[in-house]
């Protein structure tokens, strides 16, 4: 997704959501563009959050300029992540019409990072300061989780959509698709049925983009779309 | 594996060696399962059921190995008596619940002691309505609601309690089909549509009415006729509360069992029969081949016949039935002579289901990902359909085109725009659309150029 189709996807998100408040997320996401790409993501459940995810070397400071001051992180930002990674992964509270989470990754200065590993500093709206964790994304391997139906779904999803990489963290988890599934394939999958009740509806303004990763935050499944 | 002929599954193949092997594999899964269930009983049963002779039908109904048994492991009582223990065993459950799941049991033993002329004795309970059947036949003994019973089966004759029993029986559609309305293993997991208890006159017609519908498909379609002859079991009468048409249903862990509402029309019928028997044999298919590959149950698909979203398994379920039921309705056409209203409502029922299977079709091979078996059905199920639009050129080409429409009209409202996808009117509807998806003005028709 370029960035014109960022553009083009706030304002379907805002066409769709009459009264949702998506000018400030056009004006951060402005302010970040930059060469790269950029990814849509939908949560799963109820649709009051949707989120925007850069894969390039965004222009942090300009960043910071326009988000909400709580999402501070020095005057540099990180350098741009390795392959793979988003340098940015943001979700929005489509009611509040603000930031909820802001994920920065990297590296950063003499940070020994083993290959395909990154920096993430997580940012809330209550935190004064980012969480940093490391990123660690491993193949996908069929019973990862140890948990037999979660592992059971994932080998069924991973036979109609290949998965690459597995990343664990606390709370959480994500999974890399290796060719990206299109939404309305990617709809028909039984690890969808959280965004089934408004799967139509997402299709309108998703079309037939491809759901690159799949990820779950704690609470709720998310689908990370790109272009 | 073996490799399957789509084309034998697609329409009535007929007791082909192809399907009695997927038969057998069902019947070695069951007997697999049973012999499971028997391991766990002799560890975990309570002292108190233990004390009572379960495991002496258990053990005998493994060993006696023969046609008898064979054909018991793959009655529906028996799909849902395997069925009940794996819901109910999964968690703690009391003494009393083992006395029902394995006194229920005994019924298998005793009938299969009974058809074998053996001698046996056994320990079992009533069903909670009060009854003791004898599955496999149309034979049961009526008790008090789970009574605990001393069976003995001896030289081909009933004992209870040590003295003969006497020995009440269902009513048979055409031999080896009962119609049952009181079978508490037959009846209990029918939950869809309402159960009715016909009283004797009523149960006959009921059952006379299916046996001309049995003929008549032994005439018009053989192969379909003997499958079904040799996987269903029961026939159960349902209430049909709008009192036109008809209700039916069928279900997964009841597999030979058919619930329908009562027609006078044998038409309907055997359009009911096929319907609900088509899906009966996809389940049992399953057992060998998934058709569609696990992991594809999103619930988004629109669906031809419904105005809710589906699972592709179930448009596959509904094409296969509605394919083979249009098929049946053309040849009972070009074979018949019908009233003139019936016989305009049998060409307006094929050329719909037609329509409607294409739409399901269209969207099972859009979004599904099948097994190599499955790829070959889907394509196979396309060229049927395609030879069947042959069958009804000589149709009123008004009358096909109406129902060109209706089926138009129905998509037009329940899909979205051309997509496979299911339209949420509670959603699509009421939302404003993305200024990109919403048509643009130059694309509106100009009222002046229109006039012109």
């Amino acid at each position: 997704m370029n960035s014109k189709e960022r553009v083009e996807l706030i304002k379907a998100l805002g066409a769709c959501y009459p009264g949702l408040q998506t000018g400030p997320m056009a004006a951060a996401s402005e302010a970040v563009d930059g060469p790269g790409r950029w990814e849509a993501s939908v949560r799963g459940g109820e649709l009051n959050r949707a989120g925007l995810r850069f894969f390039g070397t965004g222009d942090y400071p300009a960043w910071r300029r326009a988000c909400a001051s709580a999402f501070v992180l020095g005057n540099s930002g990180p350098a741009a992540p390795r392959e793979g990674f988003p340098w940015l992964s943001a979700t929005w509270d489509l009611q509040s019409g603000q930031w909820s989470t802001v994920r920065l990754i990297g590296e950063e200065p003499g940070s020994k990072l083993k290959n395909g590993q990154a920096l993430a500093w997580d940012f809330s709206q209550t935190a004064k300061i980012p969480k940093k964790r490391l990123l660690r994304p491993a193949p996908f391997k069929a019973g990862a989780f140890g948990e037999p139906a979660l592992d059971a779904a994932l080998a069924d999803f991973s036979a109609l959509c290949p998965v690459s990489t597995l990343s664990l963290e606390d709370s959480g988890w994500s999974l890399r698709l290796a060719h990206g599934a299109r939404w309305p394939q990617f709809a028909r999958c039984d690890v969808s049925a959280a965004f089934t009740p408004q799967s139509s509806q997402l299709a309108l303004f998703l079309l037939d983009r491809r759901v690159s990763e799949l990820s779950f935050d704690g609470e709720a499944l998310w689908a990370h779309c790109a272009g | 594996m073996k490799t399957l002929d789509e084309g034998r599954w697609i329409f009535g193949g007929g007791l082909s060696p192809e399907w009695a092997w997927v038969v057998k594999r069902r019947r070695e899964q069951a007997l697999a399962q049973l012999a499971k269930i028997e391991k766990e009983y002799k560890k975990s049963a309570p002292a108190g059921v233990k004390a009572r002779r379960y495991d002496a039908g258990l053990r005998y109904f493994l060993k006696t190995a023969s046609p008898e048994r064979d054909r018991l492991a793959v009655h529906p009582c028996f799909d849902y008596w395997l069925d009940m223990h794996a819901r109910h065993f999964a968690m703690p459950v009391g003494e009393d619940d083992w006395h029902l799941q394995f006194g229920l049991f005994q019924s298998f033993p005793a009938a299969l002691a009974l058809s074998r002329g053996d001698a046996l004795a056994l320990d079992a309970t009533a069903d909670p309505d009060g009854r003791f059947f004898l599955y496999g036949t149309p034979k049961y003994i009526s008790a008090q609601p789970q009574e605990r019973l001393t069976v003995r089966i001896e030289r081909g004759a009933v004992f209870s309690g040590g003295k003969k029993a006497k020995l009440e029986s269902l009513v048979e559609a055409v031999p080896g089909i009962v119609a049952d309305d009181r079978g508490w293993l037959m009846i209990h997991g029918v939950t869809m549509h309402g159960l009715t208890t016909l009283d004797d006159s009523e149960r006959e017609r009921f059952a006379a009415v299916l046996k001309q519908a049995f003929s008549d498909l032994e005439e018009r379609d053989p192969g379909l006729h003997a499958e079904m002859r040799d996987m269903v079991f029961s026939l159960v009468p349902l209430k049909n509360p709008v009192e036109h048409g008809s209700v039916s249903s069928s279900y997964v862990n009841m597999r030979g069992l058919i619930a329908l509402s009562h027609a006078e029309d044998p038409v309907l019928q055997a359009e009911t029969l096929i319907h609900e028997f088509c899906h009966q044999k996809m389940n049992q298919l399953l057992v060998v081949d998934p058709v569609l590959l696990p992991g594809q149950n999103g619930q988004v698909f629109y669906s031809p016949w419904r105005a809710d979203a589906r699972r592709l398994r179930g448009l596959m379920l509904g094409a296969h039935a509605f394919l083979n039921v249009a098929r049946y309705l053309a040849t009972s056409l070009s074979r018949e002579t019908y009233a003139e209203n019936q016989h305009i409502e049998l060409m307006v029922n094929v050329a719909l289901r037609l329509n409607q299977v294409e739409s399901a079709l269209k969207e099972l091979t859009g979004y599904g990902t099948f097994t190599e078996f499955g790829r070959r059905f889907v394509m196979g199920m396309w060229r049927e359909l395609e030879i069947l639009r042959h069958a009804v050129l000589w149709f009123p080409p008004a009358l096909l085109a109406e129902q060109a429409t209706v089926a138009a009209e129905h998509r037009k409202k329940y899909a979205l725009g051309d997509t496979g996808y299911h339209k949420g009117a509670e959603h699509i509807d009421k939302i404003k659309r993305a200024a990109f998806l919403a048509p643009k003005e130059d694309d509106a028709p100009d009222p002046k150029k229109e006039a012109a």
